[in-house]
């Protein structure tokens, strides 16, 4: 469950609880900022930044850390074991597929 | 029918303005000649390899960009020695050329230097789901930019270039 800021809000947000992170993903769609329970797992990150920008379902989008591009996350696992900081940035991408 | 070409210089003038803050994210060194409605992208692979993609804009959105490879200091095209190598298709050897609805060099046409593709329809580029997959999420100019970028940052997806 998502509590959503406005894009270029920031990071901080008064009534963020102590068990929240705010999560800050780009897109080639823009930004998608929102709070979520640290035990949130990155696939409902996913779910949440696509429908908010307009991705269809079902496209085979990946987050990965903007300072780590290489490594998609795992979808399994949750915000907290990855120790992100409050405002950690997100990259949401695709590849595509050979055809 | 061709595109008026201020028309597509307007789309494109929009798309790549849109586009700024995700290049500066990709760290992306953008080249956009709107006259001659070309855009070329300066990349960088995972391993430190370079790349210069092109897009060829005219008759855009009507049609697909046409997307090169292009060597950085003669700016030839279908080079291997500057294209990409993948782990499937989407990078392919035949041309080369990157084979995806979203690339107007993929479709066989007339007079075409190469093309792979006579079973897609070209005017439905902007809408293939061929293999599954949504392509029209991704039928923009950043869109396009951002699939061969994520592959060149992902070691099991890129595996140096085609020809040292």
């Amino acid at each position: 469950m998502s509590q959503e800021n406005k894009p270029g809000t920031g990071p901080e947000k008064p009534d963020k609880k102590d068990d929240e992170i705010t999560v800050i993903v780009s897109s080639q769609r823009g930004e998608f900022v929102a709070a979520f329970k640290k035990t949130a797992k990155i696939a409902d990150v996913i779910t949440a930044a696509a429908k908010k920008l307009g991705f269809a379902q079902g496209d085979r989008l990946e987050l990965v850390l903007e300072s780590d591009r290489g490594t998609p996350l795992d979808p399994h696992r949750t915000l907290e074991s990855y120790h992100f900081k409050d405002g950690v940035r997100l990259l949401l991408t695709a590849i595509g597929s050979g055809v | 029918m061709a595109v008026d070409r201020q028309l597509s210089r307007d789309l494109v003038s929009m798309e790549v303005e849109a586009a700024t803050a995700l290049a500066s994210i990709y760290h992306w060194v953008v080249c956009l000649d709107l006259e001659a409605l070309i855009l070329r992208v300066r990349m960088t692979a995972h391993n430190g390899d370079r790349y210069v993609v092109e897009l060829g804009l005219d008759d855009y959105r009507e049609l697909p960009p046409a997307i090169e490879f292009i060597d950085p200091a003669t700016g030839d095209v279908g080079g291997t020695r500057w294209f990409p190598k993948g782990h499937d298709s989407f990078f392919n050897s035949t041309g080369p050329t990157i084979c995806a609805p979203v690339n107007r060099n993929a479709y066989k046409r007339p007079n075409q230097r190469y093309g792979i593709h006579e079973d897609w329809t070209i005017g439905d580029w902007a809408n293939s789901n061929v293999q599954n997959f949504p392509w029209a999420d991704h039928a923009t100019i950043s869109g396009i930019l951002s699939l061969i970028q994520n592959r060149l940052d992902r070691p099991q997806c890129y595996h140096g270039k085609q020809a040292s």
